[in-house]
């Protein structure tokens, strides 16, 4: 019966690892019940922690400086799970829980207090919080070589939060601020590398009882040190193979020599820089430690889960990365990361979709020569990825436009004219078309250009080099090789390149569908110039002026009417309560009930306009929730992607890599708009007092003016509303009302009302 | 009054409301009450630096209808020239309102208001030189004014209408009535001669009535208190036509210049007192 047992897990833990899963994979989600510590009310829970961590030996200022760091703390880490990015019963998740398990299987009280998150970040990062919350990113798990590797990160940072390191640092900061102890009598250069120190000496701290607890647990010791490696590369991809540039070449169209970076930058191994003044000790010194502990100690293993476990689950947040490289506009690094992949899921639909959206986005930063925007010069970066930096530098605005659209047409012809890949194209177009290029000039410069000085050298194939990645060829065996080649040779870098050879045009030339793009293009054509068309052509200049105005105020007057929104049905996506004393800061407290009132507030008006609502927000999730909670995280992704790309350009149509991933919550909440709203009531300090005080003091009969200038602050509210259209993948709207008044309920209900009475359908 | 209010009713019916009022609700009542301080003051009539002593004193008056010297108390008002050392004082009068409200806009409130103001003031004239009399009164002449208003609040960029800070601007009639009035009239007695002339002391009653028309300006805030419960508070100018009641010169006599006079000081009385006006209220939303 038990070698059944075990058959059958075996057969389990094989089906999970097959390659093949990754060819449809589908991006992380949470599942299972929701985490209190996402449900529980702020304040309740910075109330508790209060009571627990202030001991009554406490001197009355310490008291006060640890209440303010729990309260802020206790908020900073809720914004944090409340925005979607904490990632709880997904198989990522699962697997990091079970080696915190292992580290802990002989402290069940500690293990009891602890909770363990991952964190959709590509940030190579690991923290533990007051709280007892440790997070881990997706991005250090996909760097990482080996479960030990991942169980050191952990034990670390367990004893941060065992031996309280990081109220205890609060309170030495604290100190610094109002030089009291050590800090008396240094200036703040002095005070600031003693606080270092101090921090340094916690970090050797956790690293030691660590490396205790790894070594309890039964995991490899060596690993304690190798894990320096991924902390001192972490910056660069999660693997060293070289850029393939056949990946854009066609049959008759090979990219040119003068493209490709022929000696790549290379890896500096710098693992004794400065740390006076930073948190963390350099690597070479925390490297040291752990030498002088490994000594006489046994060694354990690598792996106390299926290695194969740990290889899904890295590949699980490889894949992931890609997609955040994407969302975060690293779309130079999206390709890189997508090629590393591609050697071992050619055919997965998530990978090759992903490199076509990162060079969509390439194209589309290029077009608008908004493209320094998302990257460094080739030469900041280090390694293999550099070619990648360098190819797509020289390549101008067309050229990289063209590829594109060549790539994606690709994808678009083999997978039944795949909407998603048409409007991409589509989008591109119109972008090249509002720049002044035609497709007929693709012909044109055909005709003019020979082919015949292309050079149709192919350089390496990802898809020739197939191999799966081992320990003996992973990144940092690779790099350690590379350290001792560089140690041996110096070598030049050629920084010059001819740009000369235009190959942009090719692309579309040779298309098998050029007939379909070629209509795209008119059609974009006809836009622009309808676009173009002055409305008050044949107007003096004065009517002109004055039908603007007049157009303009009638825009403006009901703003959400003329903004086209029409629905019968608005989610509200966490809304938000903001509370700030330009004297006294953030009132966190006052704010969190105020945002409870608002949801509220949003019942009754909503069901006053007769419009249907509902809000997504994990305060008042119940614990079957999760879907809603991935349905949030997926909206924060999409609209925080939106919003960089705001950031970055205005009124920019860019089709968001986030979009696909959003268009199904239609159909899910039967209405495409989703409402991102929220109230800031700001009090400011008047200016001048005095100076009001002493002129009413002289004109006696205005005192009572100069008293009361003198004791109310001037209050704000800004009652913002941001409107997204998951179907169209657009931004409908952006309203910030701004009162000169407290944030009173009437008023908010007053424009709540009117927002929604004119959306209605 | 009804002319007013068929000038609601109309502006109601035909203005079509592009966003109805607070949560949909535009019709609504307010109550106000309204603080009116005045520190003027009027008790001296028309100057202002001149003041009275009543004196009495017993004189033998010669009687021509039986040849005999009587005995007689006199009473005099002596001017003293004398500075009066502080004349102006705070005094408040208050005034009550009813007003119905309707949104006509986002912006815009049209309003029929309903007020009554009791006040009082104390009067005198002091014009003997000109016509050797004086009138004096004992007592605060109480008076009271029923007012309709037509308003209508603009509400700031910000803000919809019913809620948030507004400007006023309106216009209304107001019928002020002072109560009975008994005042004593007498001849100047510095050229009175008691041996030649009938006695010229005598009570008389002023019972008043009188129609005005007026404007008001006026700012306010209207926040929201509960549900559909609202308060109001804010500042208000009313500003009463003055007009003294003609009489032809042909009829004038003492009595009924005193009356004119009378009226004047009224108007005057009501303008200052209205034209600061603190407003408190509470609300409904209909």
């Amino acid at each position: 019966m038990k070698s059944i047992f075990i058959i059958l897990l075996l057969i389990g833990i094989i089906t999970s690892i097959k390659p093949q899963d990754f060819n449809n994979y589908q991006p992380l989600i949470c599942s299972g019940p929701l985490p209190t510590d996402f449900t529980d009310k702020t304040s309740d829970k910075a109330a508790k922690e209060i009571e627990v961590n202030t001991l009554s030996t406490d001197s009355h200022i310490d008291k006060k400086n640890k209440e303010s760091f729990l309260l802020k703390s206790n908020y900073m880490v809720d914004e944090l799970l409340m925005s979607g990015r904490v990632l709880f019963g997904d198989p990522v998740s699962e697997y990091v829980n079970n080696v915190a398990d292992k580290l802990l299987e002989n402290e069940p009280k500690l293990r009891n207090e602890l909770r363990f998150y991952c964190l959709k970040s590509n940030v190579t990062n690991a923290f533990c919080t007051n709280q007892g919350m440790i997070f881990v990113t997706l991005g250090l798990i996909a760097q990482l070589e080996n479960e030990a590797q991942l169980a050191q990160v952990l034990a670390h940072e367990i004893t941060h939060y065992t031996k309280k390191h990081v109220i205890n640092t609060f309170i030495e900061s604290s100190k610094i601020a109002s030089s009291k102890g050590n800090y008396k009598y240094s200036d703040y250069d002095n005070n600031i590398i003693k606080l270092s120190n101090y921090s340094k000496t916690l970090e050797f701290e956790a690293d030691s009882v660590g490396f205790y607890r790894l070594r309890d647990a039964g995991y490899s010791i060596q690993e304690a040190l190798s894990v320096f490696d991924v902390l001192q590369f972490s910056y660069l991809p999660f693997n060293e193979i070289p850029f393939s540039y056949a990946y854009f070449e066609t049959d008759k169209v090979k990219i040119p020599d003068a493209y490709q970076l022929d000696t790549i930058l290379p890896i500096l191994f710098e693992d004794d820089y400065d740390d006076s003044k930073s948190t963390h000790p350099n690597i070479k010194k925390r490297r040291e430690q752990i030498i002088k502990l490994i000594n006489n100690e046994k060694e354990g293993g690598k792996y106390l889960q299926p290695k194969d476990l740990f290889n899904k689950v890295r590949t699980i947040c490889r894949f992931e990365s890609v997609r955040l490289n994407n969302k975060d506009a690293a779309y130079v690094k999206a390709i890189y990361n997508g090629q590393i992949l591609l050697k071992d899921y050619p055919e997965s639909d998530f990978l090759n979709k992903n490199i076509l959206k990162a060079l969509y986005g390439i194209s589309k930063y290029k077009i608008q020569d908004k493209y320094y925007k998302i990257t460094e010069d080739y030469d900041e970066y280090e390694g293999e990825i550099s070619a990648a930096y360098y190819f797509f530098e020289g390549l101008t605005n067309e050229q990289v436009a063209s590829l594109t659209i060549e790539k994606i047409n690709e994808y678009y012809l083999a997978n039944n004219n795949d909407q998603s890949s048409k409007e991409l194209m589509k989008n591109l177009i119109d972008d090249l078309v509002n720049n002044g290029f035609e497709f007929k000039e693709y012909y044109e410069l055909k005709r003019i250009d020979s082919t015949a000085s292309i050079v149709t050298t192919i350089k390496d194939s990802v898809i020739e080099n197939q191999n799966i990645e081992t320990e003996n060829n992973s990144k940092y065996a690779k790099l350690r090789a590379i350290k001792k080649e560089q140690e041996n040779n110096e070598k030049t870098i050629d920084s010059d390149y001819d740009l000369s050879k235009l190959f942009h045009h090719e692309y579309l030339y040779y298309t098998s569908n050029n007939e379909e793009i070629e209509a795209w293009f008119t059609n974009a054509k006809s836009k622009k110039d309808e676009d173009d068309r002055d409305p008050y052509e044949g107007m003096s200049y004065y009517k002109k002026k004055k039908a603007k105005k007049k157009a303009l105020k009638k825009q403006n007057k009901n703003i959400y009417k003329n903004s086209g929104i029409k629905t019968n049905k608005v989610v509200f996506v966490d809304p938000d309560y903001f509370v700030v004393d330009e004297r006294k800061g953030e009132k966190l407290e006052n704010a969190e009930k105020k945002k409870y009132d608002f949801y509220q507030q949003v019942d009754i008006v909503a069901s006053k306009a007769g419009i249907e609502y509902e809000i997504l927000s994990p305060k008042i999730f119940n614990t079957n929730d999760a879907n809603k909670y991935n349905d949030l995280a997926k909206l924060n992704d999409w609209v925080g992607e939106k919003m960089m790309h705001s950031a970055r350009k205005n009124d920019w149509n860019i089709i968001t890599s986030e979009s696909e991933n959003v268009k199904y919550l239609k159909q899910e909440y039967n209405t495409d708009t989703f409402l991102y709203t929220g109230v800031l009531q700001y009090k400011e300090k008047r200016k001048n007092i005095g100076g009001v005080l002493t002129y009413t003091i002289l004109f006696y009969p205005l005192l009572p003016y100069g008293i009361y200038y003198a004791v109310t602050p001037i209050n704000y509210t800004y009652y913002y509303n941001l409107f997204y259209n998951v179907d169209k993948d657009q931004k409908t709207l952006e309203n910030v009302k701004v009162l000169k008044v407290k944030s009173s309920r009437g008023v908010i209900n007053s424009a709540m009302y009117d927002m929604l009475i004119q959306i209605k359908k | 009054m009804k002319n007013l209010l068929y000038i609601f009713i109309l502006t109601c019916s035909f203005i079509h409301s592009q966003t109805p009022g607070y949560l949909g609700k535009r019709l609504s009542l307010e109550g106000d009450i309204n603080l009116l301080p005045n520190i003027t003051n009027f008790t001296l009539g028309n100057s202002s630096r001149e003041n009275y002593n009543k004196v009495k004193y017993f004189d033998n008056i010669y009687n021509y209808n039986t040849n005999t010297y009587e005995t007689k108390e006199i009473t005099e008002y002596r001017l003293v020239n004398e500075d009066v050392s502080n004349p102006n004082y705070l005094r408040f009068t208050f005034k009550s309102s009813l007003a119905l409200n309707y949104s006509i806009s986002k912006k815009t409130d049209i309003s029929l208001r309903f007020n009554k103001i009791y006040g009082n003031f104390m009067y005198h004239d002091n014009d003997y030189q000109t016509y050797r009399i004086a009138l004096f009164f004992n007592d605060n002449i109480k008076y009271q004014s029923t007012e309709f208003d037509l308003n209508f609040k603009f509400y700031k960029k910000s803000f919809i209408a019913p809620v948030g800070k507004y400007f006023l601007l309106g216009f209304g009639f107001s019928k002020v009535k002072s109560k009975p009035t008994r005042g004593t009239l007498m001849t100047n007695t510095s050229t009175y001669n008691p041996y030649t002339e009938t006695s010229t002391i005598e009570d008389i009653n002023l019972d008043h009535s009188v129609n005005y028309f007026k404007l008001n300006f006026g700012f306010g805030n209207k926040t929201i208190l509960a549900n559909d419960v609202f308060l109001i508070y804010g500042i208000e100018s009313n500003f009463y036509l003055l007009y003294n009641k003609g009489i032809k010169k042909s009829e004038e006599t003492y009595i009924t210049q005193f009356k004119n006079n009378y009226n004047y000081n009224l108007s005057k009385n009501l303008l200052w007192d209205n034209i600061f006006c603190l407003k408190f209220g509470v609300g409904i939303m209909l």
